[in-house]
C-alpha cells in the first residue's frame, strides 16, 4: 500500500513524463526485477514484514494521453468528478481530448440553463489543449441561451475540433448565425434540431469537411456546397423556401436523402458517388396533381403540369437522377404521389456504373411499368436487383428469388444480372403483374 | 541456403508467418495477414524487413505482454477478414471487451503501443463505460486506486489549483461578489433592526420631553451622556440583548398609538445607514469623565429607568432604554455603532 502511493506521487510530480518513469524502471532491469517492483517492494526501503499482496493499480499505469482519451468518452461532469479519485487523477480531466457536454442522466430533460454554469467553469478551468471531438446535446433552451450555445460552438472550433456534434431536442430550432463556419480541422459535423442559413451551408471555409449529417434541421438556403465532402446525410429536414436547394458536392462518396419536407433538393453531378439512398416520403411537396384521382400521369397525354416538364421553368433539368446516376449502389424509394423520378426518367439517364439496385412499388406503377423498364434498360452492368413492394421491411413475409439467364433472347437488360429479389407481404395481382413483367425479360422465379 | 530461408520453405506452410517477440523474451508466430492489420507491425515488416524468421523476430514494445498480444491477435484475425458485416463486427467487439478490468487496462495499453487505433477506441470506451455512473468509492474499488487525497482536497478539489492565474482571478471575483452580497445582507438586517428602534426612540423623545424634563442634563452633557450610555449598556448581561430584540415589536405598537409619528424617521434612517457603513469610526472613545460625574450620571439613569419600567411595564430593560436615550440625547448615533457592534 505504501509503495503504491509512492508511485502515485511519482506520477503527479512529473505527470507529463509519468510513463517514462515506469518505462525507465522497467527497461533498466530484467523482467523479474520489474515484477518485484510491482509486488510492493520499493527499491530503497526495506520492509520487515512481507509485502502485502497488493493488486496492482493497472489503470494508473496507463500513460496520460491514454487516460485523457478514456475520459473524453465520459460526459463532462463525470470526467471532472474523477479529480477526487486519487492524486494521479486530480488534473487529468483538464486535458481531455474530447468534451461531451451532455447531461448525466439520460432520462431527465436537459435545459441549457442547467448546463451553463458548469460549462462556464469547465471552459475556464480546462487547459487550452486541442480538442478532437466535442458533443453538445440538450433538450430545452430559451432565447437567452442561444448566444451561449453559439459561443460553445465557436470555442470548439477554436480548439481545432475535428468532430462536432450538436443535438437539440427541443420543439423549436436553435438558429445558428448566418455566418460561415471557419475551420481548417473540422472533418465531421453532426447537427440535429438546428436552423441553418445560406452562409453557414457554404462549406468552402471548411476545406477538410468530409462527413455532414443534418437531421431534423431547418434549411433556409438555396445551396449546400462543399468540395471536400464525402458523406452527406439529410434526414427529416425541411425548407421554408420555394426554390429548390442545390446540393453541390462533386466529391461525394455516399448520400442519404430521406423524409425531406418541402421541394426536393436538386442534386448536382457527383462523379465519384458510390452509393445513394433516396427516400421521398409523403412530406415531399413534389406531388403529382392527378394522383388522387387515380390517373397515372406517366404515359398519358393529359398529364398534370407537375409531371410533364414545361419549357419555361427549370423543370427540364434533372432534379435527382442527374446527380446520382453515377452511383454503383442505389436505393430509390419514393412515395407514390411524387413525380420527381418519373419526370427525371423521361430524360433517359444512363446508369453506367450501377451494380445493385433497390426499388419499391413506385417504379412498378403504370400499365407497362415504365419507370422500372426504363431503369433496367439503362443499367448495362447491373448485377443485383431487389424490389420491395408495399412492404417497408426489414422483414418481409414473402421473398422470392429469381435468376436471369441472358443466353436466351436479346440482351435487353444487363448481362451481368445474376440476382433478382422480390420482397412483399402478400402476393396479389399487383405483385403478379410485376412478376409477369420480369419474366418477359427471362427472369425465372422461385419462392424462398 | 540460410536457415531463415529454409524455415520459410516448409511444405505444409501455405501462408507466410511473422515472428513476434514480447519483452519478456517469448516468441510467437502468427499469420502474416493477421499481423499486418497492426500498423506498427506492418511498418516493421515493410520498412525494416524483420519478422520473417525466428531469430529476426519483431521486438514488440514492453507494454505488450503475452496475454494482451494473444487477445490483440484474435482481434486482428477477426477484423482483417473483409467479408464481415457491420453487425457481426459490432457483436464481436461487444463480446471482446467483456474481460476483467485488469486485463482490459493492459489490453488498452498494449493496443496503444501498437497504434491499433480501432482497438484503442474500443477498449477506451469500455473503460469509460465502467467509470461512468459510479461513485468515486466504487471506481476506486474496481480499479484498486489508492485513496491518497486528504478530505479537504476531496471536498474542494478545485480550490487548490492556485497556480493558474485565471483561477486566481475567478476566485477573487467570487470572493468579491460574496463579500458584496454579505454586506448588502447585513445592511438590510441592520436597517430592519434600526427602523424598529427609530420608532421607539421617537416615542421616547416625546415621553422624555413630556415626562422627565431632565433636558438640562440632556443637552449639556451630550457627550458625557453618550459615553455613559455606552458603558452602561455594556454592563448589563448580554442576555438582555436577545429579549430586547424580540420585544421591539411589542413595544413599538403601544408607543406609536400613544404618541403618533414624527417624520424624523427617514432622516434618521439615512443617518443610520451612513454610520453603519463606517462603523467604529469614532470608536468607543473615552471622553475622560471623572468618576464623580460618572456616578451622578449613573444615578440619574437608574431613576429614569425605574420610572419607565413602572409606567410602561411592557417596555423591557435598562439596557434598551439607555440606548434609546443616548441616541435621542446624543443625536450622533452612538446607538447605531453599538447595535452595529452587537451585530458583528
Amino acid at each position: 500500500m505504501a509503495y503504491s502511493s509512492f508511485t502515485q506521487r511519482q506520477f503527479s510530480r512529473s505527470s507529463t513524463s509519468g510513463s517514462t518513469i515506469i518505462e525507465q524502471t522497467m527497461s533498466s532491469s530484467s523482467p523479474g526485477h520489474a515484477r518485484r517492483l510491482f509486488d510492493g517492494m520499493p527499491p530503497k526501503k526495506k520492509r520487515k514484514s512481507p509485502p502485502p499482496v497488493s493488486v496492482a493499480d493497472r489503470i494508473s499505469a496507463l500513460p496520460d494521453s491514454l487516460l485523457h482519451h478514456v475520459l473524453s468518452f465520459l460526459p463532462a461532469q463525470a470526467s471532472v468528478r474523477t479529480c477526487v479519485l486519487a492524486r494521479r487523477w486530480r488534473h487529468l480531466w483538464r486535458s481531455t481530448t474530447g468534451l461531451r457536454i451532455v447531461g448525466l442522466d439520460d432520462e431527465v430533460e436537459l435545459d441549457v440553463e442547467d448546463l451553463r454554469k458548469f460549462v462556464d467553469h469547465l471552459l475556464i478551468l480546462r487547459e487550452r489543449t486541442d480538442l478532437d471531438s466535442v458533443e453538445i446535446k440538450f433538450d430545452e433552451f430559451c432565447e437567452e441561451d442561444q448566444p451561449y450555445v453559439k459561443t460553445w460552438v465557436r470555442f470548439a472550433l477554436m480548439c481545432k475540433v475535428r468532430t462536432l456534434t450538436l443535438h437539440v431536442g427541443a420543439s423549436e430550432y436553435l438558429d445558428l448565425d448566418d455566418l460561415p463556419l471557419v475551420s481548417r480541422h473540422l472533418r465531421t459535423l453532426d447537427l440535429d434540431g438546428v436552423g441553418l442559413q445560406a452562409t453557414f451551408l457554404d462549406f468552402g471555409t471548411c476545406p477538410v469537411l468530409q462527413d455532414l449529417k443534418m437531421s431534423h434541421c431547418n434549411i433556409n438556403a438555396c445551396r449546400i456546397s462543399s468540395h471536400s465532402l464525402k458523406h452527406l446525410t439529410i434526414y427529416c429536414c425541411n425548407s421554408d423556401f420555394d426554390c429548390r436547394i442545390h446540393v453541390s458536392t462533386p466529391c461525394l462518396f455516399s448520400l442519404e436523402l430521406s423524409h425531406f419536407s418541402g421541394r426536393t433538393p436538386i442534386l448536382e453531378n457527383m462523379a465519384l458517388l458510390e452509393s445513394a439512398h433516396v427516400y421521398l416520403s409523403d412530406y415531399c411537396q413534389d406531388v403529382c396533381l392527378n394522383y388522387d384521382s387515380g390517373v397515372f400521369c406517366g404515359a398519358n397525354n393529359n398529364a398534370c403540369k407537375n409531371c410533364v416538364p414545361t419549357e419555361d421553368d427549370c423543370s427540364r433539368e434533372y432534379v435527382l437522377l442527374g446527380g446520382i446516376s453515377n452511383a454503383k449502389h442505389l436505393k430509390l424509394l419514393p412515395g407514390s404521389k411524387t413525380f420527381i423520378f418519373a419526370r427525371d426518367l423521361k430524360q433517359c439517364p444512363t446508369f453506367t456504373k450501377l451494380k445493385t439496385l433497390l426499388l419499391n412499388e413506385y417504379w412498378c406503377e403504370g400499365p407497362d411499368l415504365d419507370p422500372l423498364a426504363c431503369i433496367l434498360k439503362n443499367s448495362p452492368v447491373l448485377e443485383k436487383l431487389t424490389l420491395q413492394l408495399f412492404s417497408k421491411g426489414p422483414t418481409h413475409k414473402v421473398e422470392m428469388k429469381g435468376t436471369y439467364s441472358s443466353v436466351e433472347g436479346p440482351a435487353a437488360i444487363s448481362e451481368h444480372l445474376h440476382m433478382v429479389e422480390v420482397k412483399c407481404n402478400v402476393v396479389d395481382e399487383k405483385i403478379l403483374k410485376v412478376l409477369k413483367f420480369l419474366t418477359a425479360f427471362n427472369i425465372r422465379f422461385g419462392f424462398v | 541456403m540460410s536457415e531463415s530461408e529454409l524455415s520459410v520453405i516448409k511444405p505444409e506452410a501455405l501462408k507466410t508467418y511473422i515472428w513476434l517477440q514480447c519483452f519478456d523474451g517469448s516468441i510467437q508466430q502468427v499469420e502474416e495477414e493477421v499481423a499486418m492489420f497492426c500498423p506498427m507491425i506492418c511498418r516493421e515488416i515493410v520498412k525494416n524487413g524483420t519478422g520473417s524468421a525466428k531469430n529476426h523476430a519483431i521486438a514488440l514494445p514492453e507494454r505488450v505482454n503475452p496475454a494482451s498480444l494473444s487477445l490483440i491477435l484474435d482481434y486482428c484475425r477477426f477484423h482483417q477478414v473483409p467479408g464481415r458485416s457491420n453487425k457481426e463486427r459490432k457483436s464481436f467487439d461487444e463480446k471482446f471487451v467483456r474481460i476483467d478490468t485488469e486485463k482490459l487496462c493492459e489490453l488498452t495499453s498494449a493496443a496503444d503501443s501498437l497504434q491499433l487505433k480501432p482497438l484503442v477506441d474500443l477498449t477506451s470506451r469500455a473503460l469509460a463505460r465502467i467509470i461512468e455512473g459510479k461513485t468515486p468509492e466504487e471506481i476506486r474499488d474496481i480499479f484498486h486506486l489508492p485513496d491518497d487525497l486528504t478530505e479537504e482536497e476531496k471536498l474542494e478539489p478545485l480550490k487548490n489549483i492556485n497556480d493558474d492565474p485565471r483561477i486566481r482571478l475567478l476566485n477573487r471575483l467570487y470572493a468579491k461578489k460574496r463579500k458584496e452580497l454579505q454586506e448588502r445582507q447585513k445592511l438590510k438586517d441592520i436597517q430592519v433592526q434600526q427602523e424598529h428602534k427609530d420608532e421607539r426612540s421617537l416615542d421616547e423623545l416625546l415621553c422624555f420631553i413630556n415626562g422627565d424634563g431632565g433636558s438640562g442634563g440632556g443637552k449639556g452633557g451630550k457627550s458625557k451622556k453618550k459615553n455613559k450610555r455606552r458603558k452602561d449598556a455594556k454592563n448589563p448581561p448580554k442576555a438582555d440583548l436577545e429579549p430586547v430584540n424580540k420585544g421591539e415589536a411589542a413595544c413599538a405598537v403601544p408607543c406609536n398609538v400613544g404618541i403618533g409619528n414624527i417624520p424624523r424617521a427617514p432622516c434618521q434612517t439615512s443617518d443610520v445607514q451612513d454610520d453603519n457603513e463606517y462603523p467604529f469610526e469614532d470608536g468607543d472613545l473615552d471622553d475622560g469623565l471623572d468618576p464623580a460625574m460618572q456616578e451622578e450620571l449613573d444615578r440619574e439613569v437608574e431613576d429614569f429607568a425605574r420610572r419607565l419600567n413602572s409606567v410602561w411595564p411592557e417596555r423591557m430593560h435598562l439596557g434598551q432604554e439607555r440606548r434609546i436615550e443616548s441616541q435621542l440625547i446624543g443625536g450622533n448615533n452612538s446607538l447605531q455603532r453599538f447595535s452595529g457592534f452587537n451585530h458583528r
